[in-house]
């Protein structure tokens, strides 16, 4: 709209130099105030790597790793039926370039995922906004909202000025910047449909009109409200609008033969080939120490393998615990991967030694972490199933790592006398 | 054009029966005072929002959302609708308490201050029903949603709703203390006018019900949010509360000043 | 002041100097009004219909097509009804439409690009000036709001799309993303990502047209036969909101107001109550 178009550009303009002068950063998003069930319960995230910590504008980031639905999925969260594969960054700060889940083009929603099943997706980023954002990996799952993944700080550089992004249509229109494309276009028609409208108001308001056309309307003197000249000019707007509207539609189909309907339609995505389970949990429960801020989880695991296992890592809600006596747990970690997703205190483990073939055995192990508390993953009492979930990660001695669900009721402790003692 | 000369000259000569041609009837000053009293307050809120909604307000439980935006939240409501109380405590205090002998002219300008006291309220509530309303879409639609307290929300519905609630009731308070046919009788469409658009606070329960237990998506013309348009439909009560308004003004406008037929006829060419 | 205005004037009984106070009503009146009408406009449409107007991605051929002008017409009738039942005013759909406008424009530079860096592109409005200019018009010249309903309801729908196609086809021209046709306003709602705003969540066209011709005109005839009961459902609730209704207080209020309570119970006759609504004119 040109009418009153400069007002708008100063105000955009007063906006835009507050922004400019203060840095831009972006707190993590609000997932901690998503409910515990659906952090530990869910989508539960593992892999996740950020190609860069630091970007210039129109550079990409790609960020790729893998998910696990799990399969005590919560009753409080609808089902992956439908789901979309996303990012958080606010606003338009970051833009999508290319998304697969299973390298499969996640453009539209998928159908039909399986619980108990794992995905592997890649998402490539392009910086747009300068500032320093918290980017997460996503998945929105139609009915329980977005799930949200483990997150990095990447910061991007430069100027939003940069920012282009160009494209070839398929009938060869190269189209420079698609930010600004078209809108002369639409900016020209709207003030043209305004400046009739505001010549049809203007054409009534100038005249005496309250309470002068009120009380002559009462007396029915309609003559002289509606005249005969009104009747030409009201017959001019009717034939304006008409004249516009088909002379419009008819030029633009033909400057714009061939276009195509937004593209709808859900796909369906193959979880990854099931990998072999050696290893299971079972029975497991846990507790969680609310002054010692440590969750105790009991557990019976059976190695049904051929090799022996130690645990290397338990996770959930995009935490990570993990067994810092084990070198090939060390090893699995990426050294990019953010610092305070990972509990300084690592994971106890009692006994910590190798689970042979065939063998089946009570396993302890002790999660100590103020994120606990900072990430509001404790309001278990508000839940209506109090439940915790989690994976854990098994290493053979060569390295191999098997994956196994835990899951089980939790109850808080507030004193030592009432903790299970081992 | 020597018809509108002849109408107008006849303006210059005092009309038997009528007051004074040059009684103001109306003041403009405290309508533009109050204008530029929201418009501070609500530009500034804007650029607040502008200076820290992504910056302190998409972590509901960290330190800073506290700092920035619950403090923000905890001085507000008190504030307006303390601010509330008081105009309405003085518009209650400093009523008329002998409308009997209300003058007709007298009449005459509280009807222009009540009219005064609408475009006021209008005015606080077009921030609202326009500028900030689809500020909330922008938020929701590109954030997680985390709190019902976010950036959005605590400027839209706990600054800006309770402002126009305190331009309204004080509307609504003007016209029952000091306008006659509003004190003899409640006005449907000023009751309408003044609650239709305040039960959109108590509506938000609704809202964040649906939002805290079911509706984890945003989408703004879910039947969930349908209760703010319905509720919004009653603005178009002013229809009828004009015609009240009106209606009695012409009836003043002819108690001060009659119409000399004789001479408004001469001016008119046969019909 | 034209001979006409003089003629109203006369016709309304009102001196010289009532005709300036009337005058000085006038334009309290038009800024309440504008206010108002962009208000309530702004308000019914962002809640029932607003995310289809959001982002260029939502526009589409089953939904868009019919959802948007059967959500204007609600207060372009209901207004209509206001301006012309009282003031014989055939504004009501135009100044509708005016002032979406204005405060549309308003909001996509000041909210989605001010507060949140989305290009004006992802989400440039409708509009439905050309079914209100020819609302409004035909009132005036038909004076009728059955003509108007019937006539004008169906064009205002049948105007809505070709209309607005003029300026958004070239959103539709095919582009190729990941391997696949898609077209450029799927892009751009790809490209520009919204956290809370997940692909499924767009409620559009998930099928194709089965039967005959081009599927977008389905939606068009469709929308312009609801626009008709829309209009005419509308057009009563503008002219129910013009009721002049008073209620009687009972003795406690009038005692406050230090008024004389002549009748105790039911109380006295209301000021209003003489007052009665023009006439709807058919």
């Amino acid at each position: 709209m040109k009418f009153g178009f400069w007002r708008y550009r100063c105000l955009l303009l007063l906006l835009l130099v507050i922004s400019a002068l203060l840095p831009n950063y972006a707190m993590a998003l609000g997932e901690k105030a998503t409910e515990p069930y659906i952090r530990t319960r869910t989508v539960l995230w593992y892999d996740v790597q950020w190609s860069a910590d630091k970007i210039a504008v129109n550079d990409t980031i790609t960020v790729t790793g893998k998910f696990h639905l799990y399969t005590d999925w919560p009753d409080a969260a609808a089902r992956p039926e439908l789901t979309f594969l996303g990012e958080t960054a606010p606003g338009g700060s970051l833009t999508r370039v290319e998304s697969y889940i299973d390298g499969m083009p996640a453009q539209q929603s998928i159908r039909g995922m399986e619980l108990g099943r794992d995905y592997e997706f890649k998402l490539v980023l392009k910086g747009r906004v300068p500032g320093t954002w918290h980017i997460q990996p996503e998945l929105s799952v139609k009915g329980a909202g977005p799930i949200i993944g483990p997150g990095k700080w990447v910061e991007i550089t430069g100027s939003q000025a940069d920012y282009k992004i160009s494209v070839t249509t398929l009938t060869g229109i190269h189209i420079s910047d698609l930010q600004t494309y078209n809108i002369n276009r639409v900016q020209a028609w709207h003030l043209f449909w305004f400046l009739i409208g505001a010549v049809w108001l203007l054409w009534w308001l100038r005249r005496p009109l309250i309470i002068p056309r009120w009380l002559a309307a009462q007396k029915g003197r309609d003559e002289i409200l509606v005249t005969d000249t009104d009747d030409v000019v009201a017959a001019s707007v009717i034939v304006i609008a008409l004249v516009a509207t088909v002379a419009g539609y008819w030029y633009i189909t033909e400057a714009f033969p061939y276009t195509v309907p937004l593209t709808g339609g859900s796909n369906k995505v193959e979880a990854l080939v099931e990998a072999p389970h050696p290893v299971m949990i079972k029975d497991a429960r846990a507790e969680y120490d609310v002054p010692g801020r440590t969750l105790r989880l009991f557990a019976t695991v059976t190695n049904s393998g051929t090799h022996p296992v130690r645990i290397g890592e338990f996770t959930t809600a995009q935490l990570r615990f993990v067994n810092r006596d084990l070198p090939a747990e060390l090893k699995n970690i990426d050294p990019g991967y953010p610092k305070d997703l990972i509990a300084p205190t690592g994971l106890k483990i009692d006994p910590d030694t190798p689970i042979q073939p065939g063998e089946t055995r009570k396993v302890y192990m002790e999660a100590t972490d103020a994120a606990w508390e900072t990430e509001r993953l404790m309001s278990f009492l508000n839940d209506i199933d109090s439940r915790i979930g989690g994976l854990v990660f098994f290493f053979d001695e060569t390295g191999t790592r098997h994956m196994a669900e835990i899951g089980g009721p939790i109850v808080p402790v507030f004193t030592e006398q009432q903790m299970t003692k081992r | 054009m020597s018809i509108s000369r002849e109408y107008s000259r006849s303006t210059a000569e005092p009309i038997r029966g009528s007051v004074d041609a040059n009684t103001k009837v109306y003041n403009l000053i405290p309508v533009v005072l109050a204008w530029g009293f929201l418009l501070a307050v609500y530009v500034g809120l804007r650029l607040y929002q502008q200076a820290f909604a992504f910056k302190y307000g998409l972590d509901s439980t960290a330190p800073v959302f506290e700092t920035y935006w619950m403090s923000l939240f905890k001085t507000e409501i008190p504030l307006i609708f303390g601010a509330g109380f008081v105009i309405w405590a003085y518009l209650w205090v400093t009523r008329d308490r002998n409308m009997d002998a209300l003058t007709p002219e007298v009449e005459l300008k509280r009807y222009f201050y009540l009219v005064g006291w609408f475009l006021i309220y209008i005015f606080a509530f077009v921030w609202i029903a326009v500028f900030f309303g689809e500020g909330d879409a922008t938020w929701h639609q590109t954030v997680v949603r985390d709190t019902a307290l976010t950036p959005s929300h605590i400027v839209t519905f706990y600054a800006c709703v309770p402002l126009y609630m305190v331009c309204g009731v004080s509307s609504l308070m003007y016209a029952t203390t000091r306008l006659p046919a509003f004190a003899k009788s409640y006005s449907v469409p000023l009751l309408m006018v003044v609650i239709g658009p305040g039960l959109i606070l108590p509506n938000l329960g609704f809202n964040e019900w649906g939002h805290a237990y079911w509706f984890t998506e945003e989408i703004f013309s879910h039947p969930l949010h349908w209760g703010f348009p319905v509720l919004g439909w009653t603005g178009l009560a002013l229809g009828g509360l004009l015609v009240q308004v009106m209606s009695r003004m012409a009836q003043l406008f002819k108690q001060l000043s009659p119409a000399d037929k004789a001479r408004v006829v001469r001016s008119q060419p046969a019909e | 002041m034209t001979k006409n205005d003089a003629a109203v004037l006369t016709a309304a009984e009102l001196s010289p100097q009532a005709a300036k106070w009337s005058r000085t009503f006038d334009y309290m009146i038009i800024v309440i009004a504008a206010f108002l009408v962009m208000s309530v406009t702004y308000l019914n449409f962002l809640l029932l219909a607003g995310d289809w107007d959001f982002f260029i991605d939502f526009k589409d051929r089953e939904y868009w097509v019919l959802i948007y002008p059967i959500v204007q017409i609600m207060m372009a009738a209901a207004f209509q009804a206001i301006f012309w039942n009282l003031f014989r005013l055939p504004i009501g759909a135009t100044a509708a439409a005016l002032l979406f406008t204005l405060g549309v424009w308003i909001e996509r530079y000041q909210s989605w690009g001010g507060l949140s860096y989305f290009p004006i592109t992802l989400v440039v409005p409708g509009t439905f000036f050309a079914g209100a200019l020819i609302l409004d018009g035909m009132l005036c010249i038909t004076r009728s709001f059955v003509v108007t309903g019937l006539f004008g309801g169906v064009l205002f729908g049948l105007t809505f799309y070709p209309s607005n196609w003029a300026f958004l086809a070239p959103y539709f021209q095919p582009v190729k993303l990941m391997d696949s046709v898609t077209s450029l306003a799927s892009l751009m709602g790809y490209t520009f990502a919204r956290t809370g705003t997940p692909e499924y969540v767009r409620l559009i066209e998930r099928g194709t047209l089965r039967t005959f011709g081009s599927p977008v005109w389905v939606s068009v005839f469709f929308s312009a036969f609801v626009c008709i009961f829309q209009y005419f459902f509308w057009w009563l609730v503008g002219t129910l909101a013009t009721k002049a209704t008073f209620i009687p207080v009972g003795y406690r209020f009038k005692q406050l107001y230090g008024m004389k309570d002549k009748v105790q119970s039911g109380g006295a006759k209301p000021v209003g109550a003489e007052i009665k609504t023009t006439g709807v004119v058919a």
